[in-house]
């Protein structure tokens, strides 16, 4: 079963969708992911928690495929995430086709504790 | 017809063939006739195809053919031959008369338009090659860019040799971008070429551009703009250790170092015309390490800005790779003059480090770190269009996480605390390099040996880490209140 999210306020930054049947929560966020919007970032993904709940799903899938960068607040975001994800016994599924966020995430080393999932494509943004 | 016309007072010359037209044109100068008349049946050939050969003589010249009523075919015809008018018979005296006034009247005004036109496009030749002509001499060290926005500009340039290997460069912007503006700075072009060449200095040229601009000043009525003079002037002699600089009004000279380091000059002065006394002693500019001197006009600040591009990104786009009909979206709003000079003569100019972007940001600009984001990624990509590829984002990350730096640790996040950002390319190098520099203390500690401890690790150097993992070199100076990292230009094809 799927089921469709969308709240105003954070619908231009993020959209979800549950997966019951794989137990898969997948969110797209639709911008960069830089210290000017983690904020934001941080409670749209609180408030998605909150909407659809933490039982039916196991794995967090994050598409990040529209974002161009992360910088430094980003990848501090995306590392505490994880921790908060693990806590409650969920695993986390990056999906990005930056090659620039992809030697970021190498170089930080997100990719020993995460999926990641990286399928270049050239930037046309 | 012939009669009327003569009564009427004009001068008529007739002829009863199409064949004997041409002879009387040819033999009389068709630029003498006014209005040519003629009958749509000719013997041989028609009317139409006698003004048709009179048209691609002068195409200025009025035409006119008299048809029979009711002839909407020849009516059609002359029409697409370019007849000034046709003729119904019988034609009245009066209609006549006026008729072939009127055609007169604009043979007259569309001669003097073409003549007005083609004297126009003379004195913009003349123009160019008087503002974008380097010397012999200088060839092989300084570059021009000269584009005016009417047929004349009111920029100009003057170069000037002395006997024992000494130049003097003069770029100069006489107030205001008409044609006026053109033939004013043409008289102050002259002025200091000749004073220049009957061995004067150019001190005494600036003194007296001075006193002939206050002299006019007396006499300009109030609703005449005043008419002033910005120029910005170098007097060098190979082997000096430094240059003789001069400013009045235009905007600081830039000095690239032969690392990428981007300089201002002193602005200096009021422009001529404005204060009677003028301050004529030189700034002297140490060359030691110096590679590049420019001197641009106010016009090419005025259109980065219309194109929201820096300054810099605009002059190597000018001097590197510039199509006019591909280049440009919008039109320019002033005259753009620009000169590059190449200070050190032992390094060729592709080993020289050129700027593409030099800003100063207030420490409070962190909270609009995305929109100045978006301006380096444009003036990057203006200056560069796709050479970098996907490494455009890495050099903006990086960008990104020094500047952040820099304005929260240097500037304090304070509206009085500035850090500068530069870019410049080395072609030869295939190298971008970046230098950021705030007003901060630094630290004592080795901040390159710390990031490399801190490898991979997350914290508060996370951002300092990225830039030396993702540039292809990072280095700090000044206790680390420089950030310099270079990277390739040629995209990773991998």
């Amino acid at each position: 079963m799927t089921s469709d999210f969308l709240k105003e306020d954070i619908s231009a930054l993020m959209e979800c969708k549950l997966d019951t049947r794989k137990g898969r929560l997948h969110v797209e966020i639709k911008s960069d992911v830089t210290s000017s919007n983690v904020g934001d970032l941080r409670k749209g993904l609180l408030e998605i928690f909150k909407d659809q709940g933490m039982d039916d799903w196991r794995f967090l899938y994050l598409d990040m495929r529209n974002a161009r960068m992360v910088d430094s607040m980003g990848m501090n975001w995306l590392f505490a995430e994880n921790v908060r994800l693990s806590d409650h016994g969920k695993k986390l599924v990056v999906r990005i086709s930056s090659p620039a966020i992809h030697r970021v995430m190498l170089f930080t080393g997100l990719d020993k504790l995460v999926t990641l999932k990286y399928r270049r494509r050239k930037q046309t943004r | 017809m012939e009669s009327s016309l003569q009564i009427s007072g004009f001068e008529v010359l007739s002829a009863q063939s199409a064949e004997a037209a041409r002879e009387t044109i040819n033999k009389v100068g068709i630029g003498r006739i006014s209005v040519i008349l003629s009958d749509y049946r000719l013997p041989n050939q028609t009317g139409t195809q006698l003004l048709e050969w009179v048209r691609s003589l002068d195409s200025c010249l009025s035409t006119m053919i008299i048809t029979g009523q009711d002839e909407k075919a020849i009516v059609e015809e002359s029409i697409s031959v370019g007849v000034f008018q046709y003729l119904e018979k019988p034609v009245t005296h009066q209609f006549l008369r006026e008729v072939v006034g009127k055609a007169a009247e604009e043979t007259s005004l569309k001669r003097k338009y073409q003549a007005d036109r083609r004297g126009l496009k003379e004195l913009e030749n003349l123009d160019q090659s008087m503002n974008d002509v380097v010397p012999e001499s200088l060839q092989d060290r300084m570059t021009v860019f000269y584009r005016p926005l009417h047929e004349v500009g009111g920029d100009f340039l003057i170069t000037h040799q002395y006997e024992d290997d000494r130049h003097v460069v003069v770029v100069g912007d006489v107030a205001g971008h008409d044609i006026r503006s053109g033939f004013v700075s043409t008289y102050f072009q002259g002025m200091f070429k000749g004073s220049l060449e009957s061995g004067g200095d150019i001190e005494k040229a600036f003194e007296l551009s001075n006193r002939s601009l206050l002299m006019r000043r007396a006499g300009v009525g109030q609703n005449q703009d005043l008419i002033s003079l910005s120029l910005s002037a170098i007097d060098l002699r190979n082997g000096d250790d430094s240059i003789r600089h001069w400013n009045f009004g235009l905007g600081p000279c830039v000095i690239v170092s032969d690392n990428g380091v981007i300089e201002l000059c002193e602005t200096g002065q009021f422009p001529l015309g404005w204060i009677p006394e003028i301050e004529t002693d030189a700034q002297h500019i140490n060359l030691e390490s110096k590679s590049l001197l420019y001197i641009f006009t106010d016009g090419l600040a005025d259109f980065a800005d219309t194109l929201k591009v820096n300054l810099f990104s605009l002059l190597y786009r000018f001097l590197h790779r510039f199509n006019e009909s591909e280049d440009l979206p919008v039109m320019p709003s002033d005259d753009i003059l620009l000169v590059r000079f190449l200070l050190n003569t032992s390094m060729p100019l592709s080993q020289t480090f050129e700027p593409i972007l030099s800003e100063h940001y207030a420490g409070t600009e962190l909270e609009h770190i995305d929109h100045l984001q978006s301006n380096w990624r444009r003036s990057i990509s203006f200056a560069l269009d796709d050479r970098l590829g996907d490494r455009l984002y890495d050099l903006l990350i990086c960008i990104r996480e020094g500047m952040i730096n820099a304005l929260t640790h240097g500037c304090e996040k304070s509206a009085d605390k500035f850090a500068h950002l530069q870019i410049s390319i080395n072609e030869d190098k295939d190298t971008l390099r970046i230098y950021i520099d705030d007003p901060g203390k630094g630290h004592e500690f080795d901040l390159v040996a710390r990031l490399e401890r801190l490898g991979n690790e997350r914290g508060e150097n996370l951002g300092l880490g990225i830039i030396q993992h993702l540039s292809d070199s990072f280095k700090v100076e000044n206790k680390g209140t420089s950030l310099v990292f270079d990277f390739s230009i040629t995209p990773d094809k991998n």
